[in-house]
Parts: C-alpha cells; structure tokens; sequence
C-alpha cells in the first residue's frame, strides 16, 4: 500500500470521526431542555401579570434576543390559532436589570407584537418570570379559566425548531377541552437570566 | 518508416486510450478544483447561515455565540477540510472523488440541518449530484447517493427536525428521499455513460486524426528523402541516368548524362537525346525503343554516343525498364547508360593476351606432362627398388607436444618388405602412429632411439631383439635422419635365422665340448670297467697254462674265466647299446607284438632268479592290458627284464610286483609298468644320479650286488625311444618302485586282458616251446676268426650237423658253386672278399639256399644291411648256442619246404617251463662265489643231466614212482646248492605227483623244471644227449 493510499485512509477514518463528534455536540446543544423551576399551580397573587377571570391564560416568557425563541413563538401562534375558544395569551419579554436600551427591539418583539390578541409584556428585573418560575425562554404555561395550572413547558421539539410536536398538540387539547390534566414538557430556549443568577 | 513497425489500429487504440486518460485527468482536476470551491463557498454559507439565523445565543443579559455558528464553523469545516485538501493536492485521485462526493453530500446535510430543515435546501442535494456528474464516474454519483441515502435515515430515525424540519415524520420518509436521489441518479449515470462515450469517440477522433498526420507526415518525409536519395545516387553514378514518360519521351537526364553529351535539360527532352547517338547506330536504336515502347520488355543496346568535351564516339551500352503503377500500367521508363568502350578495347586486348596465354600454357603443359612422366617413371622405379629390396624401409615424421618435445612418431611410407616384416599392410600403417602400431617400442628403449637420430641427426645401426606386439624376431637396423627434416629413415632386416645359426653353433660348440668330456669320462669308465674282467680272465687263463695244475683247479679257473668272460658280454653288450644312444643310432622297431606273450616270457624269465633269493615275483594289473600293441617287443622286454633284475638284486626279502595298467592320455595311449620291490631303497641324492651312466647308488653298491651300472640308462633311453620314460621312487631302507611308460599304439582288432591268467593262457594257447633242436644236413661257416670257426663248427655239429669251413667270402662261393650245402652261415667282415659281396654275389648268382649272416656289428641297421645284401636272416656275435642251432633248423627247414612247427615235432618232446626263464639266461647259483662249496657244487651241476634224462625217460614211460624219486632229490639238493628255484618247483612238482594229478599237469610241471635244470649255469646238454644215446 503506498503512502498516499495510506495516508487518505486514515484520513479519511480521522475525517468520518470527526464528522461523527459534530454532528453529537449539534445533536447534543439542540435536544437538551433548558432549566425551570417549579411553576405555582395556581396564578400567583402579586404578580405583575393581570388575569382575566373566564378565559384560560397562557403565558409564554420569552427572550427577546434569543434566536432559538422565534421557533416558540411560530408555534404559540399555531396552538393559538388552533384554540377553539378565547384565550388570554401573554407573551412575557425578559427585561433584565442594566439591560440595555432597546433591548426589546428585536425581530422576536416584532414578530411577537404581530400576533394578534397577544398581549407583550415587559419583565423588568425578571420579578414576573421568578414568580412563575420560569428560567428558560420559550417557557409557556396555561392556566385554567379559575386560575389552576394546566401546562407547563416548552412548545417545541429541540431548540429553534418549528413543528408539530407533542407538547404543542397537549396544549391545544387542553385549551380545546379535548384533553384534560396537567401536562409537562421540556423547554428548548436561552436561559432567561445570567449565570449567576438563579 | 517506423509507422510500419506496428499496426496502425493499435496505435490509435493506444492513442484513444491516452487521450482519454487525459482527458479524465483534466475532468477529474478541473472538477477536484471545482468542488473545492464550491465546498469552501458551502462552509461559507454555513457559517453565513448561522450567523445570520442565530448569531448569538443569550444567558439572560449576556450573550455566546450560538451553537449553530459554531457547529457551523467546526462541523462545516470539519466536513469540507479532507475534501478540499484532497482535491488541491491529488485532484485526479480516485479516492478524492469520493471523499469530495460524500464531503459533498454531508456539507449539503449541514446546511440543511442549519437551514432547520427546510425542504428548499433539499435542492442542494440534487445539485450536488449534478455537480457530482461532471466527473463522469457513475461510481462517485453511487458513493454520494450512499452517504445522502445514509444521512436521511439516520437522522430521520434520530433527528428527524434537522432534516426534515418537522418533528413527526413518517419512518419511510427517507425513502421517499433516497428514491428521488436515486431517480436523478438514473439520469445522471446515464448521463455519465453517454459522457464517457462521447469523451471516447471525441479522443478516437483525436487519435485517428493524429495517426494519419504522422502518416502523412512520415510519408511525405520518406518520398522527400528517396528522392534526394536518388538525385543523389543518379548524379554520382559513373553512369549516364534518364528517364522518360510512359511514351518515351525523355524527360530526365543526371548529371553525367549532361555533361558526356553538353546538351541541356531543353536540348535533350523529348527524343533531342538521338542527336548525340552515331548517324550508324541511329537506326538501330530506334527500332529497338520503339519495340521496347511497344511491348513493354526492357530495352537494351550497344551504340555509340558522341562526348561533348572531344567529340569522340565512345560505345555505350544502354539499358532501360518499364516503371509501372499498381494497375500494372507503365508510367516511366527508366534507363542507364554506361561507357563500355574501355571494356570493350580491354576485352579485345584480353582476348588476344587470353590466346597468347593458351598457347604458352599447352607448351608449358607439354613440358609439365614430360617432366611427370619422367618423374613418374623415376618413382616408378625408385618404388619398385624399395619394394624388391628384401630389406624393410620405414619413412616416419615426427610428432611434437607444445613444448616441442618427440611424443610419437608418423608413418610416412613403408614398403612391401616393412609389410611382411611387420605383419601389416601398407594401408594398416602409413598414417598411423609408431606407439599406436607398437607400443612395445616404448618398453624396450627402441622409441628413444629413433628420438635421439631425430635430435642429434646422427644415424645409427643396431641389432635390436622385439618381443611385443605380436613379433618375435630379431632386426638389424639402420636408422637416419633426412637432412634438416624431422622425419627419418629406418631400414631393417629380419635377421632372426642367422641369430638363431648362431646360438645354435654356440649350443652345438657348447655339447660338442660336453661331450668329449663325456667321452673322457665314458673311456676312462670303461678302461676300468673292462680291465677287471679281462684281468682276471688273463690271469685265469695264465694259470691254466701251468702244467702243475690239477684237475679241480683247472675246472675252477675255467669256470671263473667263463663267468668273467659273461660278465665282459654284458659289459660290451651294453656298452654298444649305449654307444648306439649317445651315437644317437638307437632305432626302434614298431611291430605288432603279442603282448601277453612277452609278459609271459618276462615272469618265466625272471621268476626262476627272483625264486633263487627266495623272493615272490606276482603280476598285477590295474586296468585292462591290450593284449596286442605296436612296440618294439625286443627292447620293451629289455627294459622290464632290467628292471625286474635290478630289484631282485637289491631285494632281500618279500616281494616284488609288476604292475601294468594302460593309460588314456591326450595324445593317445600309454603302457605303465611299474616294479614294486621292498628292497633296500634309495635316498633322494641316489635317486638323482641313478640314470647316469656307470652310476648305482653308490660305488660300493657295484661291489656288492654286481652290475655294470649301464642298465637304467640304457632302459631310459630306450623307453623314451618308445614314445615314454621311467621315473624312480624309494622309501629309503623299505623299497623302490620304478615305472616306465611306453607308447601304446593299439591295432585296429585289439582284445583286453584284465589279469596275468589271461596272458598266460594266450602264450599257451599259441603253444610256443622253447626246446633243443637236432640238425640235419651240410652247413657252410664262412669265418676268418680261428676261434669262431671251432666255436660255431662245434655247437652246430653237436646239434647233428655237417659243417664245412670256409676262410673268406671267396672260398665261401667258391665252395657253394662247388658243393651243395643245405645253408649258410656268412661272417660279414672278412678278408678278400667279405660276406655282403659274397650274399650279394651268390644271390646274383641265382643261389636261393639260406644265407645266415653273423656279425660284431651291434652298432647300425646290420640287420637291414644284411637282408639287403641277399642275406636270409641275422645273428650277432657273441653268438648264442641254442639261438645259432634254432635259427639253422628254421632257415634249413623253410629252404626244404616245411613250417616251424615242424622242427619242434622233429625235436625231442621236451615242453617248456610253465613261468621259467628262457633258454639264454644262465641260472647261477647262489653260492658260486663261496669258496668251500664250490666243488661239490660243480658235480651237483655235472650230475644234473642225469637227473633230466631219468625224469625225461620215467615220464616217456609213466614211471610216476621213479618219476617222484628224482623230483624229490631235486627239491632237496636244489637248495642246499643255491638253486632255490629248483626247490621251489619240484616241491610243487611233487605235490602234484602225490595228488595223483593229471597226468597233462605232472607232465607239464616236470617239464618246467626241465627246463630250469637245463639254464643251470654250466649245465651240460651234450651229456643229457649221450644219456640219450
């Protein structure tokens, strides 16, 4: 075997391992859930967050920069659309302290802003996510016309990927009345808040 | 042209072959670069992609790069960097194909995967194909598809949104995609085929237009060269050069051509060239290039041409050949011209000097062919000298080693003598080496000295003795060298038979000398030998003389005279015997002889002496005997009867045997008689000595048992005269045996005997006897010696006879022509006339009556002589009494008519002894050297003949009592007075007698001691006779 055959071998094995190791991490950054802390499982009190008695309530805390989110709000807008019946849907924007100005002027807040009977909301500090416990963009909770928690998680299948998925079919059921219970799913999004905060 | 060496077709297929890999390569490098490009703008996009989608990823306030950009970065560059490294540094490398396709097709997942799945990045997989298509290779297209097909299963199963962007998918939806893949494979192969194809047949256009340039272009410089060639060989031929069209108009002529004729190229086209041809010869040429032009044929003519430079005529033979295309139609003639004039002059000068040389050459011839015939008549004759010459001639060249040393000799010529001296023909020699022929001549020095002849070229002559090689001879030779030459001359003459003469004349000196020494010793023998006896019978013979002596002494001198007297007899009858031998005029009769008769006579010979020492004489055979043989019977008995005697002598007691056995030899038969005694024996020195002459086993032997010591010689010669010898064997102090061998040639009839009783029955049977015999009638005794004449005159008259003397052979005839005589006994040597004259001349006178020779002559063929000389029979001298009246009655008997056996009826019936000895030999008793009983035993002697007639006259009468009185007193007194014999015989006669036998056997047993009475030495017949009367 000459040197230039062995040489391309190798490689070429050195090649399909090194393919193989990106192609993991890739897999790896895309499917693995962002972190949450335990929703109340009823609307909290004090919260910032206005509720309207006689309508279920989502409430999906967003970051406004994160690119992962938009895929989210895709398909909040499909369950949405796809509710049968009113419901009050509250995109919640993360606005951290020293954030910086128009730190909310992004396609996200666009996009967000375009969906029709969404209310934005602006998180200063991050006081309304730390009630309801969320960490994680792209976090969506549901509540109940009385205020109980129905849903929580995310609403797609691996970070910044659109399409049908089993927690976004949950929460249509749920707000459709055709399914019932408490649903849980895996959030796929940038952390709503630094490192070193909690 | 090297367009030849191979087939167009495979050069174009070689070609096609080449271009195509070429154009592969080209394909494969321009489409490795492309990738690279490409593969490095799709990373670039990725990374745009990403950046643009997702630049960032946020950590509440803080934001990373996002994931994509770096999995955009990393992962894309992981993805592209082999294939883009690959294409850049081994672009037509298969391997590279396959590495970019499946690069390719993962950097094409990639920006799907970055894209988030959107169907409309599909596209690029089916553009990356296309792309992939460009190489041409289906297998590239097959590699790419395999990686895509791969990719789409795997992450549809696992990652089914990075694909497919959507999170549900059916588990056949990579199917569906693998399945488009393929689809557009299906073209694209196709596609590759066809562009593989259309690459082939564009690069066999290529090769086909390339081979037939160079074709071209080989051609084209070949023409151009063969025709600068033949400008070239045309104008630097010695010979004029033109060409003409196919109508025979000139059109070319070289250099040569227009400078011999001056015109020029205008001048000379067309038939401008018959203007330089001699106005003669015009003619001629044109009819025949017309023919020429005509027929085809090649043209070719002698004429003269005229040269520019003088103008003189000078002849040329032209010569010219149709050139004709492929279609067989002529296109050009071309012709030569060449200037023969020179030749021409020089073949006529060559003719006439070739016809001068002929005639020199029959002179010479004619010279030559007398000189060979002289010189073949000189040969001629030179040959047949060396072939006459009795002596061999030898011609040789040398042969030399490297180092110039002889190692053999060449033969050069031999002639006819050399063939028969050396028993080879000239062909088997001439050519051949000298060691080859005879390699004898290196082992006896002959090869060195034809050498040195050769390197000192001195010539040498030698007598030289051969044994090798099949020759054995002597040669003289003479040995020369030719002149400076390396060869050499040898001339040799066989002269084996003068060697021979010469060593015989030695041989003959040397025996001659031996033998007067032998002589001397014989004379001086025997001046002893016969001295003694004639001492004493002078001596005797002296005292008889004296008157003063008595009676008693007188008979006793007389008696030792007679017995010294015999032993003289013997003496000198040996002696001449010996002389015979050593004279070497011993002959030998060869006669048929009855054998068994002469067995016979030898045992009733020796029998009596071997009785008289109380010895067994006994007859074995240890064959079969022939009982007829052809012998001389005489001189066999001679030899047997010496022998016998010889052991009786030295036997003192037991036995002596003869033995006799025929013998089956090689050459024919042999009769081996051996005498067996157990006498004293004899040691090896005797035994040596013993056939010498005048040799016993010792000198005191001679003294003690008598003899004269001539009898084994005399009996060895005359056995090997007999075709045998006899050898001696002795057990010192226990006996000898002696056996002789006789030659025995075998009558055609001959009978076997296998015992002695067979012989004697035979001699019986022949009824031989041997008896006193009375004579009747005149008898003529020619004799000069005194003595002899009283002698014979005696005897013969006591036989009966008339005796008349005569003194010579004269008185002889003159008393036959006067008186009538019944016979004749003729003494042969005699004064006057002797008695051969006086045979011859009374046979000549018509006489037939019997004529006796006597002589001395022992010494010759007297016998022969005398028959020749008309002599009826032969008796020598000493003459035998019974022999002499024995032979007078047959010869006067045949002379009356009668047979032999007549005489015997006439004779007194006296039979013979049954095994006693013959009337010649004397019984001697063995007491007659004993002083003190020798008177007594000369009366018993003198008495004897008494005792015969008595026993004679009781057996006429059948007194069987006188008879047995007189036998008796003989078988007493025979003994006591030496006479064993006597004893032995009476006492069987005796026996017999008291047996009251038959009367055949007493007669015949009285008969035998008859006649042992009578051979008693002394005995005295006469007196038995006047008993008679």
């Amino acid at each position: 075997m000459s040197f230039k055959t062995l040489f391309s071998v190798l490689a070429v094995l050195v090649w399909v391992v090194a393919i193989t190791c990106g192609v993991t991490f890739a897999i790896s950054f895309d499917q693995t859930p962002g972190a949450r802390k335990d929703a109340p499982s009823d609307w909290p009190q004090g919260t910032s967050i206005e509720r309207f008695a006689g309508k279920p309530s989502v409430v999906m805390f967003a970051h406004p920069r994160c690119p992962c989110t938009h895929a989210s709000l895709v398909e909040l807008r499909k369950v949405l659309h796809q509710a049968r019946r009113p419901v009050e849907a509250t995109i919640v924007l993360m606005y951290p302290p020293g954030a910086p100005e128009r730190w909310t002027a992004t396609d996200l807040t666009a996009m967000a802003l375009e969906m029709p009977g969404v209310r934005i909301l602006h998180d200063l500090d991050g006081r309304a996510a730390t009630r309801f416990g969320a960490e994680t963009s792209g976090d969506v909770m549901l509540y109940s016309c009385d205020g109980h928690l129905l849903f929580r998680g995310g609403i797609t299948q691996s970070r910044g990927h659109e399409g049908d998925n089993p927690a976004a079919d949950s929460l249509v059921g749920l707000l459709n009345g055709t399914s019932s219970g408490m649903s849980q799913a895996p959030i796929f999004g940038c952390p709503l808040f630094d490192a070193k905060k909690p | 042209m090297s367009i030849n060496a191979r087939q167009p077709t495979d050069d174009i297929d070689e070609r096609t072959r080449s271009l195509v890999g070429q154009q592969h390569l080209i394909l494969q490098r321009r489409n490795s670069r492309l990738f690279a490009g490409l593969l490095l703008a799709e990373y670039i996009a990725g990374v745009v992609i990403a950046l643009f989608f997702s630049p960032r990823t946020w950590w509440g306030l803080d934001s990373y790069v996002h994931p994509h950009v770096i999995t955009a970065l990393t992962l894309g560059f992981a993805i592209v960097s082999l294939p883009v490294a690959m294409a850049l540094r081994w672009p037509a490398y298969a391997l590279t194909h396959h590495v970019i396709a499946a690069g390719q097709m993962l950097m094409a997942g990639l920006l799907i995967h970055l894209t988030g799945g959107r169907v409309e990045t599909h596209f690029l997989i089916f553009g990356s194909l296309a792309f992939l298509a460009f190489y041409r290779d289906w297998r590239i297209l097959v590699t790419a598809s395999l990686v895509t097909g791969l990719d789409h299963w795997a992450r549809g199963m696992w990652w089914p949104q990075s694909i497919y962007g959507e999170l549900w998918i059916s588990p056949w939806r990579w199917i569906e995609h693998v399945w488009w893949v393929a689809f557009e494979d299906v073209f694209l192969i196709i596609a590759c085929v066809r562009g593989q194809k259309d690459i082939t047949a564009q690069c066999r256009r290529q090769a086909d237009l390339e081979v037939a340039n160079q074709l071209v272009e080989e051609r084209a410089s070949t023409l151009a060269l063969n025709e600068q060639r033949y400008h070239f060989m045309a104008d630097n031929m010695p010979q004029m050069v033109w060409t003409t069209n196919a109508a025979g108009q000139q059109d070319y002529g070289n250099q040569r051509w227009h400078a011999y004729t001056g015109l020029s190229q205008a001048a000379f086209s067309g038939s401008g060239w018959l203007r330089v041809i001699h106005p003669d010869d015009v003619d001629r040429c044109n009819t025949l290039w017309n023919t020429a032009l005509a027929s085809d044929k090649p043209f070719e003519i002698e004429y003269r041409m005229r040269r520019a430079s003088d103008g003189a005529f000078r002849w040329h033979l032209a010569r010219a050949m149709a050139m004709r295309d492929d279609d067989g139609n002529v296109v050009q003639w071309v012709g030569t011209c060449t200037d023969i004039d020179d030749a021409r002059r020089t073949q006529a000068e060559l003719r006439q000097a070739h016809e001068m040389l002929e005639h020199r050459v029959a002179n010479r011839t004619g010279e030559l062919q007398r000189v060979n015939e002289q010189m073949s008549r000189t040969q001629s004759t030179l040959t047949t000298v060396l072939n006459s010459s009795l002596v061999g001639v030898s011609v040789y060249e040398s042969i030399r080693d490297p180092s110039g040393a002889i190692v053999d000799f060449r033969y050069v010529m031999i002639n006819a003598a050399a063939e028969g001296l050396l028993n080879k023909t000239q062909e088997e020699i001439v050519g051949q080496t000298l060691l080859g022929l005879f390699p004898g001549v290196a082992v006896d020095g002959l090869f060195a000295k034809y050498a040195k002849v050769v390197e000192t070229g001195q010539a040498i002559r030698h007598e030289h003795y051969y044994l090798h090689d099949g020759i054995t001879a002597w040669f003289e030779e003479s040995i020369a060298k030719f002149g400076e030459s390396d060869g050499f001359v040898v001339t040799f003459a066989d002269v084996t038979a003068r060697k021979l003469a010469e060593q015989q004349m030695h041989q003959a000196k040397e025996a001659a000398e031996s033998a007067t020494r032998s002589k001397t010793d014989f004379l001086a023998n025997m001046s002893h030998e016969i001295r003694t006896p004639i001492t004493a019978i002078v001596g005797f013979a002296d005292m008889m003389l004296d008157p003063g002596q008595s009676k008693s002494d007188w008979h006793d001198n007389l008696q030792t005279i007679r017995r010294n007297a015999r032993h003289l007899l013997e003496l000198i009858n040996d002696i001449l015997d010996i002389s015979k031998i050593e004279a070497d005029r011993m002959s030998v009769e060869r006669i048929e002889c009855d054998l068994s008769a002469l067995l016979a006579d030898v045992l009733s010979l020796m029998n009596a002496r071997a009785g008289e020492k109380g010895l067994a004489l006994t007859m074995t055979f240890a064959s079969a005997i022939p009982r007829t043989m052809v012998t001389d019977p005489l001189r066999l008995k001679q030899i047997l009867m010496n022998l016998i005697s010889n052991a009786v002598k030295f036997s003192h007691a037991g036995t002596i045997e003869l033995q006799a056995e025929h013998q089956q030899v090689d050459h024919g038969g042999l009769l081996c008689f051996r005498v067996i005694d157990s006498g004293i024996g004899m040691t090896e020195k005797q035994i040596a000595g013993l056939f010498q002459p005048f040799t016993q086993a010792d000198s005191s032997t001679t003294r003690k048992y008598g003899g004269t010591g001539l009898g084994l010689t005399i009996s060895r010669r005359l056995a090997r005269l007999l075709g045998g010898d006899i050898s001696a064997q002795s057990d010192y102090g226990h006996g000898s045996t002696f056996e002789v061998t006789v030659e025995a040639e075998l009558p055609a009839d001959v009978s076997w005997m296998t015992n002695i009783d067979d012989a004697t029955a035979a001699r019986e049977t022949d009824g031989r006897t041997d008896e006193p015999v009375r004579l009747s009638g005149r008898i003529l005794l020619a004799e000069d010696g005194r003595d002899n004449q009283r002698f014979i005159s005696a005897m013969l008259r006591q036989a009966g006879a008339e005796v008349v003397i005569a003194e010579n052979g004269r008185i002889a005839v003159e008393r036959v022509e006067a008186e009538r005589f019944d016979m004749v006994f003729m003494d042969m040597q005699m004064p006057e006339m002797d008695g051969y004259q006086a045979a011859s001349f009374l046979r000549a006178k018509g006489y037939t009556l019997p004529i006796v020779a006597l002589t001395a002559h022992a010494m010759s063929d007297d016998r022969t002589k005398c028959l020749q000389a008309g002599c009826s029979d032969y008796l020598t001298k000493p003459i035998d009494r019974q022999l002499l009246v024995r032979t007078a009655a047959q010869q006067m008997l045949k002379a009356a008519g009668g047979s032999p056996g007549q005489i015997e009826k006439r004779a007194n019936p006296v039979s013979a002894l049954q095994q006693g000895a013959g009337p010649t030999e004397p019984l001697c008793s063995s007491l007659v050297d004993d002083e003190v009983m020798r008177d007594v035993l000369v009366e018993f002697v003198a008495n004897l003949s008494h005792e015969v007639f008595t026993m004679q006259q009781a057996m006429a009468r059948g007194e069987l009592d006188s008879l047995r009185v007189v036998v008796h007193q003989l078988k007493g007194a025979g003994g006591s007075f030496g006479f064993q014999g006597i004893t032995d015989l009476a006492r069987a006669t005796e026996a017999s007698i008291h047996a009251a036998s038959a009367v055949e056997q007493v007669r015949s047993e009285v008969e035998s001691l008859i006649a042992l009475v009578r051979r008693v030495d002394g005995y005295n017949g006469a007196a038995e006779v006047s008993h008679a009367r």
